[in-house]
């Protein structure tokens, strides 16, 4: 069985490009059975969603609440 | 509301500059990690824009605009940085990504499987609705050390095409993915650490 150390490498991936549909299988058979790697899996994909938030954030026009919190 | 065209007020007005450059210093310090190169390229934003002000055409606004252009200079400021230092492969020893490594090696048992097992995170999206979780977000960033730091910023942040950033850092594909992954086991267990076992707590 491929490890959590590799899947998680595989997921990580899974986030940028397509994985080949044998990487696609390994990743889905893992995840039906590991709770920790599912785990990673949401928390990964919530990063990528908070990171473009963040991005987001830096390009809003109102002066942001961090200046009204540090009054 | 109409966009605002440029004139030399909107970057001359200390009120609106303030505001503005907050913002972007905070977004060039993420990528260049230090104050004074970070201010520098602060400037050259907005300089470059007053230069180019005649060329803003709406459309965004003048915050994105100004964000566009410090894109730009971040990467160019990365571009001449691969001529002073080369970036390491990922395989490859040099102090901070040796102990990355090691760092990795720790998470993972020798068979691969987790040391210590992800926990879950508690409604995580009602994160993104505090502005303390982005100051965390914020510090853990800037936390992931050396080239896998700045590739994933670069990705996730700033929103730049995984080719793009291979060609800019003058990394292979495959390096980029190992980086990739180490920022995000990073990231994963700073926010774990720093956030949400707080919430876990609470």
């Amino acid at each position: 069985m491929t490890s959590c150390r590799d899947i998680s490498a595989l997921v990580s991936k899974s986030l940028d490009e397509r994985l080949t549909w044998a990487q696609r299988l390994q990743v889905r058979v893992h995840l039906a059975m590991c709770s920790a790697c599912r785990g990673f899996e949401r928390q990964t994909r919530f990063l990528s969603h908070a990171c473009k938030a963040l991005g987001k954030r830096f390009e809003a026009e109102a002066p942001d609440e961090r200046e009204r919190t540090d009054d | 509301m109409a966009s605002r065209q440029i004139t030399g007020d909107v970057l001359t007005d200390p009120t609106e500059l303030r505001a503005h450059h907050d913002a972007l210093y905070r977004f060039a310090i993420l990528n260049v990690r230090n104050p004074t190169e970070a201010e520098d390229l602060v400037q050259a934003t907005f300089l470059a824009a007053l230069q180019a002000r005649a060329s803003f055409r709406g459309g965004c606004t003048v915050r994105t605009w100004l964000v566009g252009i410090l894109k730009r200079k971040i990467i160019d400021a990365y571009r001449a940085r691969q001529h002073d230092e080369a970036v390491p492969e990922a395989g490859g020893e040099q102090a901070d990504e040796g102990s990355d490594a090691d760092w990795l090696d720790a998470l993972f048992a020798r068979n691969g499987s987790w040391v210590v097992r992800p926990q879950a995170w508690d409604d995580p999206d009602q994160s993104l609705e505090r502005q303390e979780f982005f100051q965390v977000l914020e510090a853990c960033l800037q936390a992931v050390p050396g080239v896998a730091g700045r590739v994933f910023i670069l990705r996730e942040v700033m929103d730049l095409e995984p080719d793009e950033i291979c060609k800019d850092l003058e990394i292979s594909k495959s390096n980029y993915w190992v980086l990739m992954h180490r920022a995000r086991l990073r990231l994963r267990g700073c926010l774990d650490k720093n956030w949400f076992a707080g919430l876990r707590r609470s």
